[in-house]
């Protein structure tokens, strides 16, 4: 597949092992953007690696190359393959050369070293107790801040490890996955039709996003099409679960610089979407609606509309609400200039979604790679390039009210028919799905056989986003950092998944 | 009869304070359109905490169980300053106000100890932010109170508000004005309240108050909390009678006291309804932007003292 690219470079020298992978060139970039780095197990049980890239086409470009030996690093050109690196070389223990830092990153002190969960049975580790090193900054007044993974608030727990000169933040360093419950590994062996329920638990705010880019992966791998009526509704649920993100993403960062009367306000409309859902769908957050080949049941057309109704009164109200914050000068002066991520970090890290809207990268999956009903629908992508909170929190503003738009738009013109197309499940099946969820781009590989899956790789947005956490925050004050945290909006659980 | 009247208002200020915090988290429900909870939960909330157990990290020693007390012991002293319903107070022939501004430091003093002492980075954070944010509010406190000093030519605190009280409330001059605006701004800064500090957050490395009370538990947090509580009603009442002392009872009569107590309390409510509103309109000020905030209260107080030549002359 690699060799017909027209284009292609050469991945770099370094290390010894392996023979180099040649990376895509993007339409416009001299490398194109990687969108993930994963392992499999051929039907040998052979150690492979997958690259996927986006090389400016509606099809993502993807290449394997076996790993029966070490696997040369593509950290040196490609930056954003850090992390992918790292948690390929815990769950597959293959070894890669030239990657500048294999600490484990997905397996903390308590795990063995040498059990690879995705090779090895997990049925019964032992208790380990390993030694994590840290990165430290030497200097006159550096002093490190713990934060975590035990919270002041009921947040999802995370450490953060500061480098600070009095209130200025040197040096961030993550440590997560405390909340890595194995979800590749628990999705070997299920049912390809039960899938979506553990789709929908890895990231409980953008649980409809995760069942849709399972189930679509599910369609690509068996050819099957998805009935209008289903996919038209798969909008409606995907676009209102970006507005109530958004909405409370807003009311969040209110929240982080003390300005409770309008968090409160955020709140209040985001409770009367979920709830106006629930009357809709049944479930608050779309919850075990999506399957492969279309919907569990189908919901009245009536229903539909007056969802419809209360997400035009709703975003008329966040509209107002988004007015207010924006015009107050102590969140304008909170907002600004805080979290600056550049362009150029922003690439280097492919950083995906709002995050990377707001520093200038003009990237939707709903648009460069558009799958359901997005291949005809109307609508357009902001992207604003001052990277500071002030634009994360303005991008997600002006997404959200083209997200009720789009909602009305569909709601108002809902086709008829049926909405479960049946799955030809036998045999060896191989898909792979994108979806553009609140916070960016989530993309999902599967293969499987007689019905039966064999490999499930997530790809999500916020895996994509931590990293580029630390440049956010370099140079600002410690003080701020809840704030820049919170214009992210990352999940903790999707990225340890 | 005085005496009984002192002992009164030093009561009325440390049993009334976690009433007045509850009010203010009651109005400010009110403005975000929250039902909000009682305004009696400060009470539950402390007398929950005494029954608690009271948690010591290990590595802590005399300082931090001991900075709760001092920091309460403090607080119960400044009370005895000020003036509620008559113009006078407990100790207020002992110390003049230059006593109750360092005793009140006294108690920040030992609680910014008590802080470093339990070990935390965010103990020594909140400490530090603690002893920037005390440092740069004291002169404008100071100040303040200097000038209208000047103006009553006593230095204690009940001679102050004496002389105030026999002047007309049309007499206020440009030096009361500024003296309250500074003064306002420090009770602000003192006491924790947006926006300088958010006594709600939960973002433990915003903190500054919040941040040096994180290890405290029990009987000490309930310590520390009710200090809280009380010093934001003292500097309350101490704006009352400073800057609108007009209803207290000169004479020593139980229906004056009466009259003047009602009177008090509408005027503490005026107060509690302006923070509410001050801390629902504004967002929290970026750290490095607090030193300006009060140079600003400084600046103001300055000319107040600078204006009572004019005043006078």
């Amino acid at each position: 597949m690699n060799e017909n690219t027209p284009g292609a470079v050469p991945s770099g020298e370094r290390g010894s092992g392996g023979p180099p992978l040649v990376l895509p060139r993007g339409k416009t970039e001299s490398v194109a953007r990687l969108v993930t780095v994963f392992g499999s197990l051929g039907s040998d049980r052979e150690k492979r690696v997958h690259y996927v890239f986006d090389v400016g086409e509606a099809k993502y470009w993807e290449t394997m190359v076996a790993a029966s030996g070490p696997v040369r690093s593509i950290v040196p050109e490609l930056p954003s393959a850090a992390w992918y690196e790292r948690e390929l070389h815990d769950q597959y223990g293959i070894e890669i050369t030239g990657h500048p830092d294999l600490r484990p990153l997905v397996f903390h002190e308590n795990w063995p070293e040498g059990v690879h969960p995705m090779v090895d049975a997990v049925n019964q580790v032992p208790w380990a107790s390993r030694e994590y090193r840290f990165l430290t900054v030497q200097g006159d007044g550096v002093a490190e801040v713990a934060v975590g993974p035990v919270h002041a608030g009921i947040i999802e727990p995370g450490h953060f490890r500061f480098s600070v000169v009095g209130d200025t933040v040197l040096h961030l360093e993550l440590r997560h996955f405390y909340t890595h419950k194995g979800t590749e590994k628990l999705f070997e062996g299920s049912l390809v039709n039960a899938g979506a329920m553990i789709a929908e638990s890895v990231s409980g705010d953008n649980c409809f996003a995760h069942a849709i880019a399972y189930s679509q992966a599910v369609e690509n791998a068996c050819r099957a099409e998805v009935p209008p009526r289903a996919s038209a509704i798969r909008l409606i649920g995907l676009e209102l679960e970006r507005l109530v993100s958004h909405i409370s993403d807003l009311g969040g960062l209110c929240t982080d610089v003390g300005f409770s009367v309008a968090a409160a306000y955020a709140t209040r409309i985001k409770e009367f979407l979920l709830r106006a859902s629930a009357d809709c769908s049944g479930t608050r957050y779309w919850r075990g609606i999506a399957v492969p080949g279309g919907l569990r049941f189908d919901l009245e057309s009536r229903k539909i509309l007056g969802l419809s109704q209360a997400v035009s009164l709703a975003a008329r109200q966040f509209a107002d609400l988004a007015r207010v914050i924006l015009e107050t000068p102590s969140i304008q002066n909170r907002f600004e200039t805080a979290g600056v991520v550049s362009p150029e970090v922003a690439r280097d890290l492919a950083v995906v979604g709002p995050v990377a809207r707001a520093s200038g990268i003009d990237l939707d999956v709903r648009r460069d790679h558009p799958y359901g009903h997005y291949k005809s629908a109307q609508f357009e992508v902001p992207v604003t390039h001052y990277g500071d909170v002030m634009a994360r929190a303005k991008i997600r503003i002006k997404e959200a009210a083209i997200s009720a738009r789009l909602i009305q738009q569909i709601a108002s013109a809902l086709p008829i028919g049926s909405v479960l197309a049946p799955l030809e499940l036998d045999g060896e099946m191989h898909g792979s799905s994108a979806v553009e969820s609140p916070r960016g781009e989530l993309y999902y590989w599967l293969e499987g056989s007689d019905g039966r899956l064999t490999r499930c790789h997530i790809k999500s947005p916020s895996f994509q986003n931590w990293p580029a956490m630390p440049f956010a925050i370099a140079d600002n004050i410690i003080a701020d950092f809840p704030l820049i945290n919170k214009s992210f909006n990352l999940s903790y659980s999707g990225c340890d998944r | 009869m005085t005496t009984v009247i002192n002992v009164l208002q030093a009561l009325i200020l440390v049993l009334g304070a976690p009433l007045v915090s509850g009010i203010v988290s009651k109005i400010k429900a009110w403005i975000q359109r929250r039902q909000g909870a009682s305004i009696w939960r400060p009470y539950i909330e402390i007398a929950k905490l005494f029954r608690k157990e009271d948690l010591v990290p290990p590595s802590a020693s005399w300082v931090f169980r001991f900075a709760p007390k001092v920091l309460f012991g403090t607080t119960i002293c400044a009370v005895a300053f000020v003036p509620v319903v008559h113009p006078s107070a407990l100790l207020a022939s002992r110390g003049d106000f230059f006593f109750l501004v360092y005793v009140l430091a006294l108690g920040r003093f030992f609680l910014s100890l008590g802080a470093l002492d339990g070990g935390s980075a965010f103990g020594g954070m909140g400490a530090s932010r603690e002893a920037l944010v005390s440092t740069l509010a004291e002169a404008p406190f100071l100040l303040g109170l200097v000038a209208i000093s000047i103006l009553a030519a006593h230095a204690d605190i009940a001679g102050m508000v004496m002389w105030t009280l026999q002047r007309n409330v049309f007499d206020i001059s440009a030096v009361h004005i500024l003296a309250f605006t500074s003064l306002a701004m420090v009770v602000l800064a003192e006491t924790g309240r947006m926006p300088v500090d958010n006594p709600t957050t939960h973002l433990e490395l915003t903190m500054i108050h919040e941040g040096m009370v994180l290890e405290y538990s029990g009987p000490s947090l309930a310590l520390v909390e009710w200090a809280s509580a009380v010093k934001l009603h003292a500097l309350l009442a101490l704006l009352i009678s400073l800057f609108g002392p007009w209803g207290m009872a000169s004479t020593v009569s139980v229906w004056g006291t009466g009259a003047a107590l009602l009177l008090y309390l509408a005027k503490v409510t005026v107060l509690m309804i302006l923070l509410a509103l001050v801390e629902s309109v504004v967002a929290k000020l970026r750290m490095y932007l607090v030193p300006d905030f009060l140079g600003v209260a400084a600046a103001v107080s300055a000319l107040a003292v600078i204006f009572t030549t004019l005043v006078k002359g």
